[in-house]
């Protein structure tokens, strides 16, 4: 059956959820990225959007403005998490943000506060930006649209907005780094190999 | 409408080549001698005054300043409204400028260019093809920057996308230290900021294509942000106490150069390059009247300066040099070179290890010998031999344990520091490493009086000869208990300069 988070998310909704889960989601989903997290975490700003109970994503949109002044989403893809990874334990702290989502792990900080905080980071497949176009029913707002398009913090009314793949649960499990450690042992006989194979190389 | 000629374009590059050979830029001789009178730390000021000495030779003597004599990079900018009267390309001109400079007879210039640099790496003879950067502009000029980049620098080049929040100023002070002596300090950094991953790189190198001009800077204060970065990565990278030659001390650089270049929300793309003690570039522009003139600097713009035999000088016969002398030497001495001393870098080093692994007799017996890494420059007229400044040692780390035990070579002489394995290697065998001036290649040179090809004449440059020295000016870089003047020397100076701060 289909795992379906709805804006506020609870505590309770994220408990069971492991790394490796896939959940859609439905409900309000703000873009948020490099400038944001600096005008919050470096600057001190205050953001103009409530996030508590609430999900980001770390994106960059092509966003059209209507002839009526509305807006209409044309294209919406995730940007690399880890540029954030600096901010996003703190961010998580002072936001109650519940739900992250992005493109590519994150690293130990956002780890220990997704434990903390009772949060989680997903990934939506890189590239499909269309797909998730889709799935924004409408534009409810932007704040600081002095960032340009990219930076904008884009209210997005969402329905089923999918697949999102868990990459750290609520207790901190990562799948990247759990990953990445089974790689590095397949490395050893790999580089060995082609060690001997390239020894003529002065 | 200016119609630029093919003999004019091609004498002109191949003039400015031949120019940069021999002439530093006056702007830095002015930079290092600034730095030479500030020095404190004896070992650093001794090297300076000797890349000056080197610098005043080579004008006078029309003589490349380095052995490494380049590889040629040009930045081409050319008036929309220009026509050519010429049969070859543009670049396929240029690539003749370079192949006339190099082997210009009145002064040879070191051939260094590979082709098939992943497979055979074969020599191109004549120092082609040159790397080049066109623009088409307005106008109807065609401006010309040309410079001759040093390998030993070059290869210390680092890249990096950071990540928009992070520092630039602590990614350059934690990069720096990573990057040895190898690329001969006294010298710049160019620093390419934004764009993409290529772009960055040739900002990079087309900021050091500018003159020194930070004093300015400071005094007139800075009006951007890339201006106040230019002041504060100077500052702390100089902090480092490195110093000439990583022999620690006060100056690491002598200006950082940097250009920007608009770059995409998500990225921060950094390269950084080093310029070495032979910075060589100059730039002309042609507008049809002719090739390009270029002036020759006076004399008198050099500083006078001599080097001084201090009390922590000594002349050493290598001889009648014995393990024991050698044991009494201390790292940061200067020592002065007299007798017979033998050569060989990467090729010969490869060649004699794979005869010590099948068991065969090597050519020549090393026991009790100095060796010298070098690839000294073909020699005009009467010269013993070429500009013959050394190569980056580290390169040879890999062998020196088994050559040191195999055959009882005693010393080694090569540029810059050694790695964790050769100073490993050089302990264990009591033997010792001492450090010439990169970069100070003529001067070495003039203190060869006479060379001879002992073995493996085939390797050209790279083969075993055996040199007969007066006077050849070295510092005791790894001594007999394995202390490195590269460790010690810049953790010093570092402490001495934040205890003044
Ligand atoms: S000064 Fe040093 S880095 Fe520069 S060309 Fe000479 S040896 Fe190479």
């Amino acid at each position: 059956m289909k795992k379906i988070l709805t804006t506020p998310i609870k505590d309770e909704d994220l408990e069971d959820l492991k790394a490796g889960d896939i959940v859609y989601l439905t409900g309000q989903l703000v873009t948020c990225r490099d400038v944001a997290h600096r005008r919050l975490i470096e600057l001190g700003r205050e953001l103009p959007v409530d996030l508590v109970g609430g999900a980001i994503f770390h994106a960059g949109p092509i966003v059209r403005e209507k002839d009526d002044g509305s807006y209409e989403m044309v294209s919406i893809g995730p940007t690399t998490s880890m540029r954030m990874e600096k901010f996003e334990r703190h961010f998580i702290e002072e936001t109650g943000v519940k739900l992250i989502v992005g493109k590519g792990g994150m690293g130990p900080e956002t780890a220990a506060g997704c434990r903390e905080n009772k949060a989680v980071h997903a990934v939506f497949p890189g590239g499909c930006a269309v797909v998730a176009a889709t799935k924004v029913e409408a534009i409810e707002g932007a704040e600081w649209t002095d960032l340009g398009m990219p930076e904008t913090l884009w209210i997005n009314r969402v329905r089923e907005f999918g697949p999102l793949i868990i990459s750290i649960d609520t207790k901190g499990n990562n799948i990247f780094e759990t990953n990445k450690a089974r790689f590095n042992e397949k490395k050893g006989p790999i580089l060995e190999k082609i060690s001997s194979q390239l020894k003529f190389i002065k | 409408m200016s119609v630029i000629r093919q003999d004019d374009f091609i004498s002109s590059v191949a003039d400015a080549l031949q120019f940069i050979s021999y002439y530093h830029p006056i702007d830095f001789v002015q930079g290092v001698h600034e730095a030479y009178l500030k020095e404190q730390n004896p070992a650093a000021r001794d090297a300076m005054a000797q890349i000056l000495i080197n610098s005043r030779m080579s004008a006078e003597g029309h003589r490349p300043i380095c052995q490494d004599t380049g590889i040629v990079t040009v930045f081409c900018k050319i008036g929309m409204n220009v026509t050519w009267d010429a049969k070859m390309s543009v670049t396929d001109m240029i690539n003749e400028g370079v192949r006339r400079a190099y082997n210009n007879p009145d002064n040879v210039l070191r051939a260094s260019i590979l082709a098939d640099p992943a497979g055979k790496r074969q020599n191109t003879k004549d120092n082609t093809p040159a790397v080049i950067h066109y623009e088409v502009v307005e106008g109807d000029e065609v401006e010309v920057h040309i410079a001759a980049k040093g390998g030993g620098s070059e290869n210390k080049s680092k890249m990096v996308m950071l990540n928009p929040s992070d520092s630039i100023v602590d990614w350059v002070v934690k990069t720096v230290p990573t990057m040895g002596a190898g690329w001969c300090p006294p010298g710049m950094l160019g620093l390419g900021i934004g764009g993409t991953a290529e772009k960055a790189a040739v900002l990079a190198k087309e900021s050091l294509m500018d003159p020194i001009d930070i004093h300015e800077l400071r005094e007139r204060g800075p009006q951007n942000r890339v201006e106040e970065l230019r002041l504060e990565i100077m500052d702390a990278v100089n902090a480092l106490g490195i110093g000439a030659q990583g022999l620690g001390g006060l100056t690491t650089v002598l200006d950082v150069k940097i250009k920007d270049y608009p770059t995409h929300a998500a990225s921060l793309p950094v390269c950084m390059i080093p310029n070495c003690a032979a910075t060589r570039h100059t730039h002309f522009k042609l507008n049809g009247n002719g090739p390009a003139v270029l002036t020759p600097p006076s004399l008198e713009d050099w500083p006078e300066v001599t080097f001084e035999v201090g009390a922590n000088t000594r002349r050493v016969n290598l001889d009648e040099i014995t393990p024991e002398e050698v044991a009494t030497w201390n790292v940061g001495d200067t020592i002065l070179l007299n007798g017979k001393m033998l050569t060989g870098r990467d090729a010969a080093h490869k060649r004699m290890i794979e005869m010590l692994n099948n068991g065969e007799q090597l050519p020549v017996d090393l026991k009790g010998r100095f060796i010298y890494y070098v690839g000294p420059v073909d020699p005009v007229r009467d010269e013993v031999v070429g500009p013959a400044g050394p190569t980056t040692s580290t390169r040879m780390d890999k062998f020196t344990r088994q050559i040191l035990e195999q055959t009882g070579l005693l010393g080694m002489i090569g540029k810059s520091e050694r790695g964790p394995v050769a100073i490993e290697a050089i302990r264990d065998n009591k033997a010792v490493y001492l450090m010439a001036v990169g970069g100070a290649a003529y001067l070495v040179s003039k203190a060869i009086t006479s060379a001879e090809v002992l073995a493996f004449p085939e390797l050209g440059m790279e083969a075993i000869y055996e040199f007969e020295v007066k006077d050849m000016p070295v510092t005791v870089a790894v001594d007999v208990n394995g202390e490195s003047v590269h460790t010690t020397g810049p953790a010093k100076w570092k402490e001495i300069i934040a205890r003044s701060a």
